[in-house]
């Protein structure tokens, strides 16, 4: 059974089950979030999402989207004056307790902040969403990044993020996903530099391209792309740069399919 | 909290005169002499401190604030500072994610507003003088503040929503050595405290523990599912840790299988590395008697803080009434077991078969030098129906307690046959004796009390699974005779009963229906109707003082009359629940470490802390929690009625880990941080 439910004066239908913010989405009303992504589900900890819900049992209360499950005659304001001006002190805040990033600085600008407000000695590294740790655990399977503290406050769960060498097999889906990049891979030649907060953190080695020869992809994430392809599939896969799939690929076009992988396709 | 009141008593910490506590929802001045400024810069800071650094407002909130009241208290003030306060505050208060974010500042918006001048004046330049007062803060929730041992609840949840599930036990192991049991048996008072209660179905607290009590410690971030009997596992994932207030959608990838029936818990056996240990440096030798669940809490407290512990036990097996007195199907005794060996492990010796006033006296103990003792010897006699016939001697008529400890102990000889059994009572142990029955072979399951279910103390999730099983419930019937041919039992006579004035429990008094009478025939009758304790071992001792209810008289300090020697459990309050006796456990063992040290006995800390926190309303049930409900609990697979009545198979099965992590997301988190300050130096 869809459910109506109303956002921003718009009648919108969502599928059982979705949130506010993915009805929302679908209807071209935008929520901005930064912890929230489409393959890692809600986490719930950057509340810019925030939106005013009323409806049976919600009294105008003021919840994230990305998890507030969208009901029947639920009735949503994504951008009331309320939501606006705590929307915007919490990006000011953001801001002026991260570290410098050109990313948050022009989100921050969108929301009409030019300079943060509140100056503070105690700077975060990142703005500490979690992404990477989710995708690197959830998606990824490698489990190589954690939340780390420092262990002067024992009720502190997240202060910086550190990566697990020996786990890390070097995909990037951690730099893909980060907002603000803190991190960041570094293709230099042979090997790949995995960056945290502009430090190298893991360098693996490059497995060359079987066509052109240039270095492309590591080992580990190669075969973790292979584990996931069916036996029969996986045999016909060849180790292509995304160049030289490209050229390949775009031949097959025009030549038929499937593609022929076994010569130079130039 | 209440709102700001001046008139109030002035509150008092341990001995000190408090002249001040500051707290999630308000502010008590008792000392007009206190700064508020300061009062608020060091709330902040311990704020700040509390925060857990996830979500956006409060972490960041928190430090911003703590920075503005930090310059104003230096006399840095800007102008704008007030509107900051304000604007950061507001926001934090409605888009935090947890209750430190939620419900600190709105503490700071009414003291702005009720001390505008004050604040006006720290900015300009001019304060009063602040010195000489000393802030000590207490975090707390309404879920901790219930249970006896104050478990840090939210904590371990959260360790639990973040994948940490050996991280989480440890939080648990801090306090309490029987996660496993505690996690199978407890009446969980945290969860009648729970705040997510009040927005739809309180957090499962009982069945998280024991999940984490559960779960194979070699095994970290890899999910079991239940099908998966063989040790093959899946890779983890789907555990997205989904927030307070959140719907079930997408955020769990669903990846396990099916549910199987083959999944057997892996007992977690990692040594106990609690915080306390310290390596031995006092050869102190304290005796503990009797094994119970408040005899071996202490015993690992001790041992934790590196005394010789010897325990002296009167029966054969370990556990007390854990053992004895509840069935395999609710706590298996391998779990028990397992963690009662973690505590030998810990270097505490266990002596069986010697039981105190039979084998050996107190002087005796104080002879080989033992330093102290703590004595845990339960409440293992039963108390009688007052009725007619009970004392005939009849095969067949047997109490409650014996009934369960001779099968737990495995002693069949002892225990009555037949195919009609009848329980009288309305507790937790005539519901385990109506369930017992049906696994012993009895053919039918009679349960008689004498007023209605809703009056009935047992668990109401026993009783509700007893019905399932079959056991046939007389509520408001109450027993006048037992009826006996060739000394054998043949029925219980019973009258009806209707509910008249409330008595003194609160509960309406039964009062008899004349000419109600009519007859339950049955093989067995059991009468569970209460224990009190046995001590007639004590009688002849000099110096420990029992009551004339039949219970252990100590001080506020766990101390007898007798110097030296400590008592708790069940011997000291009559029958009770399982997790008020590890409570006893644990504080005599921190106060036995305090009388050996010093050679005094003092009220700790955290028993001040305690007292002043309930001065305050922990949980509210009236309070509208501001979150979107419509999150029901997970529920917990179980055996169904039909093949888990006949043999001793543990009842439920406990969470897999995507469950639990599942039904941890729901936690709101009630942290709340309380502030006291007093003059003088700390």
């Amino acid at each position: 059974m869809n459910v109506r439910l109303e956002i921003d004066g718009k009648e919108i239908v969502a599928e059982p089950g979705m949130t506010v913010l993915e009805a929302a989405g679908r209807y071209g009303i935008r929520i901005p979030t930064l912890c929230y992504h489409k393959a890692l589900g809600p986490y719930g900890v950057c509340r810019l999402c925030i939106v005013e819900a009323d409806g049976p049992g919600l009294d105008r209360m003021v919840t994230t989207s990305c998890n507030l499950k969208a009901t029947e005659g639920m009735s949503v304001e994504t951008a009331s004056p309320r939501i606006v001006a705590f929307r915007k002190t919490i990006l000011d805040l953001l801001l002026s307790a991260t570290v410098f990033s050109h990313p948050l600085n022009e989100l921050a600008k969108a929301a009409g902040i030019r300079r943060s407000s509140f100056g503070t000695e105690k700077t975060d590294k990142c703005i500490l969403c979690g992404l990477c740790v989710r995708v690197c655990r959830d998606s990824i399977g490698a489990d190589a990044l954690r939340f780390e503290t420092t262990g002067e406050n024992r009720w502190r769960v997240a202060e910086k993020i550190r990566l697990l060498k020996e786990r890390c097999i070097g995909c990037g889906a951690c730099a893909a996903v980060c907002p603000v990049a803190a991190i960041r891979f570094e293709d230099t030649g042979p090997a790949r530099n995995i960056l945290v907060y502009g430090d190298v953190a893991n360098t693996l080695d490059l497995v060359a391209c079987s066509m052109c020869g240039t270095p492309y992809a590591t080992q580990a994430s190669i075969d973790s792309v292979m584990a996931r392809i069916d036996c029969e599939l996986r045999k016909g896969i060849k180790k292509l740069c995304p160049e030289c799939s490209r050229i390949i690929y775009a031949g097959a076009l025009a030549g038929g399919f499937p593609p022929d992988v076994s010569g130079p396709g130039r | 909290m209440d709102r700001m009141s001046e008139t109030v008593v002035p509150l008092k910490h341990g001995e000190k005169q408090l002249a001040a506590v500051i707290g999630w929802d308000g502010i008590q001045v008792f000392d007009p002499g206190i700064d508020i400024v300061e009062l608020c810069y060091e709330y902040a800071l311990a704020v700040e401190e509390s925060s857990c650094g996830q979500c956006v407002p409060c972490r960041t909130g928190t430090r911003v604030l703590a920075d503005i009241f930090s310059r104003i208290r230096a006399g840095k003030g800007r102008p704008g500072d007030m509107d900051e306060i304000t604007s950061i505050s507001t926001a934090m208060s409605d888009a935090s994610m947890c209750e430190i974010g939620k419900s600190s500042p709105r503490v700071f918006l009414y003291l702005l507003e009720r001390f505008k001048d004050v604040f006006t004046a720290a900015i300009a330049g001019t304060r009063k003088d602040s010195s000489g007062y000393t802030y000590k803060s207490i975090i707390t929730a309404p879920c901790m503040q219930a249970c006896p041992i104050h478990l840090d609840i939210p904590k371990y949840i959260e360790e639990i929503k973040l994948g940490r599930f050996r991280e989480s036990l440890e939080v648990i192991r801090q306090r309490l050595p029987l996660p496993g049991v505690v996690g199978r048996v407890c009446v969980r008072p945290c969860e009648s405290s729970c705040r997510r209660g009040l927005v739809d179905e309180p957090i499962q607290i009982k069945h998280l523990k024991r999940f984490v009590a559960d779960y194979p410690g070699d095994r970290e971030g890899q999910v079991i599912s239940r099908s998966d009997s063989t040790g093959v596992l899946e890779q983890g994932r789907g555990t997205v840790p989904p927030q307070p207030g959140m719907c079930t959608n997408n955020a769990f990838k669903e990846t396990s299988v099916g549910r199987g029936s083959g999944f057997s818990a892996q007992r977690n056996n990692l040594p106990l590395s609690i915080s306390l240990r310290k390596p031995s440096n006092h050869e102190c030798q304290v005796a503990i008697v009797g094994a119970g669940p408040s005899g071996l809490t202490c015993a690992h407290v001790l041992a934790g803080l590196g005394y010789r512990v010897t325990i002296f036990e009167m029966l054969s097996e370990p556990g007390g009434m854990a053992a004895v007195g509840i069935p395999d199907y609710r706590l298996p005794r391998s779990v028990l077991r397992s963690e009662i060996k973690a505590i030998e492990d810990e270097g505490v010796e266990i002596i069986y078969g010697k039981a105190l006033g039979v084998h050996f006296t107190l002087d005796d103990l104080e002879e080989q030098g033992y330093k102290a003792v703590f004595i845990g010897m339960g409440c293992h006699c039963h108390k009688k129906m007052g009725i007619e016939g009970e004392d005939a001697g009849y095969y067949g008529h047997v109490p409650g307690v014996y009934f369960l400890r001779n099968i737990n102990l495995g002693l069949m000889d002892a225990v009555p046959k037949g195919k009609k059994l009848v329980v009288v009572g309305g507790g937790n142990v005539a519901i385990d004796c109506a369930r017992i029955a049906f696994r012993l072979g009895f053919g039918e399951s009679h349960l008689v009390y004498r007023r209605s279910r809703k009056e009935m103390s047992a668990d109401p999730v026993e009783i509700t699974d007893a019905g399932e099983e079959g056991v046939k419930f007389h509520f408001l019937t109450a027993p006048k005779k037992i009826i006996g041919e060739h000394g054998k039992v043949t029925g219980l006579e019973c009258f009806s009963m209707e509910l008249g004035e409330p008595d003194a429990s609160g509960r309406r008094r039964p009062v008899a229906v004349k000419g109600s009478e009519f007859i339950i025939n049955s093989d067995v009758i059991v009468a569970a109707i209460g224990q009190e304790g046995d001590f007639s071992c004590l009688c002849n001792l000099p110096g420990v003082k029992t009551s004339e209810r039949g219970s252990v008289v100590v001080d506020e300090n766990l101390m007898t009359t007798r110097k030296g020697v400590f008592a708790g459990g069940d011997c000291i309050t009559g029958p009770d629940v399982l997790i008020r006796a590890c409570a006893h456990g644990r504080l005599a063992g921190l106060k036995i470490d305090r009388f050996i040290a010093t050679g005094k006995i003092e009220v700790l800390e955290e028993e001040m802390d305690e007292k002043l926190l309930n001065s305050f309303r922990g949980f509210d049930a009236d309070e509208k929690v501001k979150v979107p409900g419509g999150t029901l609990r997970v529920p917990v697979s179980h055996q169904s009625p039909l093949t888990r009545k006949r043999d001793f198979r543990e009842v439920d099965e406990g969470f897999t880990s995507e469950e639990a992590v599942k039904e941890a997301g729901r936690c709101l988190r009630c942290y709340r941080v309380l502030m006291y300050a007093y003059a003088g130096n700390p």
